[in-house]
């Protein structure tokens, strides 16, 4: 079992870890080119992500580059990654052949929250000049950050020239989380990226109708979702109940990206995969596009339609009206969380 | 535990000993003495529901809720065994705050009248609300099925066919599984009132 890092551990731990990152340098773009994107019809990718430890930060950089090519090649305007995305970083401080599987929960929160500042930064750094690159939407999956004293698992959406656009933290924690020291993001969600209304909720965030209400009154359309399910036997039906039930009932486009995978101890399953309102599917099944396998990796891509999604939810809020504001005044008026 | 007797149509079959409840799917609500009287002669407590009388209004004012504990008027929930279960229309279910009110509450039993039987159970309403509150669903579908948590179907689908029984189908509902469910994937503790009240969407 490994012991719990002292200080001078903890601190000699970053600066290996900073190192090994500092010998990959993100590509520098050309100057960024004007693009233009449509306002009806838009093309999304989602990632399933392989998320085992890498053994040397270029394994990473490749296998994300790669995914922006097949983007790029495939003409898509958006590209979405899972959540805590740069976890496989660790890897190469931590191969997966030592005990790293036995960490204590103790353990992990320390070196989450040591190795959160450099491997937050270079995942920052490489997905926003790979956007730039490539000029597509990015929205970057999520990864741990320090936010005035708060260890936050934070969703980043990057325009196509490599600026972030939204920032968005998890608020609904799973409980391995709060052993590790992360925080509930609080305050008020992130602006939507317009035109598309584009914006992303972190996971477990998705389990909530409330947090598609919250933000669909921010206007959104497009709800991007990173996730790592740590369950080791996917089933349709518990992959239903997240992001794919919520925009049924609260009609926009899901977007899911996957990380899948055994890290650090932890079984990752998942499927990426492009939902919508059933009756805007063909076959009426709600499913766009979704990745064959619950393991490994695989980028998925479709064509959504913006207009019918319009047309669809301004029929939908008429036959479907929200209860009274006095109701939900009283239903959510309780004092103190649950 | 609960054993349930689902039955479905215009009349009510010869009552059959065993069940704790009965719940009858018609089209017209009987009288109330038809229905005392048969519930006297099974010996079981019977629940009638049609979907024109599955309908709810919303009432935030506990004051003004009719025939119930609760913040949705019209008398659609009720008290079995101890424990509350609600009857509603489907796209009652399609709104999540319903549900979510209802669970917060104390319902346990959530049951909807369905036209037809969903190809996939995700596409029912009642299931989502099922898994969004980690209560129990009884879909009153051509094929009734019983909406579980994932957490604790051995499938983890969250759906178990009801078996046929003497022109009705039955169910066992043990109602202590859901502690398990809430203990393996806490859902409700997890709600952020205080988050939901600042960014109150119903206000824009």
């Amino acid at each position: 079992m490994v012991a719990l890092l002292n200080p001078l551990s903890r601190l000699f731990l970053r600066m290996w870890f900073r190192s090994k990152l500092g010998r990959a340098t993100p590509p520098v773009a050309s100057n960024a080119v004007p693009v233009t994107f449509p306002l009806d019809r838009v093309k999304v990718a989602a990632v399933q992500w392989n998320a085992e430890p890498v053994g040397a930060v270029e394994d990473w950089t490749r296998r994300v580059t790669r995914f922006f090519e097949e983007a790029a090649d495939t003409h898509c305007h958006l590209l979405a990654f899972p959540e805590y995305m740069p976890l496989s970083l660790l890897g190469v401080v931590m191969p997966e052949r030592t005990s790293a599987h036995t960490l204590t929960d103790a353990t992990i929160r320390e070196v989450l929250g040591a190795l959160a500042p450099p491997s937050f930064r270079f995942w920052y750094r490489w997905m926003s000049a790979l956007s730039r690159q490539y000029h597509i939407v990015t929205a970057a999956g999520s990864a741990l950050t320090w936010d005035r004293g708060k260890l936050l698992n934070t969703g980043i959406i990057f325009d196509s020239q490599g600026e972030e656009r939204v920032r968005q933290s998890k608020w609904h924690l799973t409980p391995e989380e709060s052993r590790w020291g992360v925080s509930e993001g609080d305050g008020p969600p992130a602006d939507p990226l317009r035109p598309w209304g584009l914006t992303t909720l972190v996971c477990n965030d998705a389990t909530y109708p409330e947090s598609f209400r919250i933000i669909a009154s921010q206007g959104a359309r497009i709800a991007v979702v990173p996730i790592a399910d740590a369950d080791p036997r996917y089933t349709v039906g518990k992959a239903r109940r997240g992001c794919f039930s919520r925009i049924q009932d609260v009609p926009m486009v899901g977007v899911v990206a996957a990380a899948t995978g055994r890290l650090f101890g932890l079984h990752l399953t998942g499927k990426a995969g492009i939902y919508l309102p059933a009756p805007l599917t063909d076959d009426g099944s709600g499913v766009l596009a979704e990745s064959h396998l619950s393991v490994g990796e695989e980028l998925i891509s479709g064509v959504i339609s913006l207009d019918r999604l319009a047309w669809y939810q301004e029929r939908y809020r008429a036959e479907h009206p929200m209860p009274p504001a006095d109701f939900l005044t009283a239903l959510y008026g309780a004092e103190g969380d649950h | 535990m609960a054993e349930i007797w689902v039955v479905r149509g215009e009349g009510l079959p010869a009552p059959t000993a065993g069940y704790d409840l009965t719940i009858w799917d018609t089209a017209q609500l009987p009288s109330e003495t038809q229905m005392r009287t048969w519930a006297g002669w099974a010996e079981t407590h019977l629940l009638a529901g049609s979907p024109a009388d599955l309908l709810m209004g919303f009432e935030p004012r506990p004051d003004l809720w009719p025939g119930t504990h609760f913040a949705l008027g019209g008398g659609k929930i009720w008290r079995f065994h101890h424990r509350f279960v609600a009857w509603l229309t489907p796209s009652l279910y399609q709104i999540p705050e319903v549900p979510r009110a209802l669970a917060l509450a104390g319902v346990e039993l959530m049951i909807s009248s369905n036209s037809a039987t969903a190809r996939d159970p995700a596409l029912d309403p009642l299931w989502r609300a099922v898994q969004a509150n980690q209560v129990f669903g009884l879909a009153l579908g051509p094929e009734p099925a019983l909406y579980v948590p994932c957490e604790i179907d051995p499938t983890q689908e969250g759906c178990m066919p009801l078996e046929s029984d003497q022109g009705g189908w039955r169910t066992t509902l043990r109602f202590e599984d859901l502690d398990d469910a809430r203990r393996l994937f806490p859902v409700l503790p997890g709600l952020r009132m205080s988050l939901y009240r600042e960014n109150g969407w119903w206000r824009s």
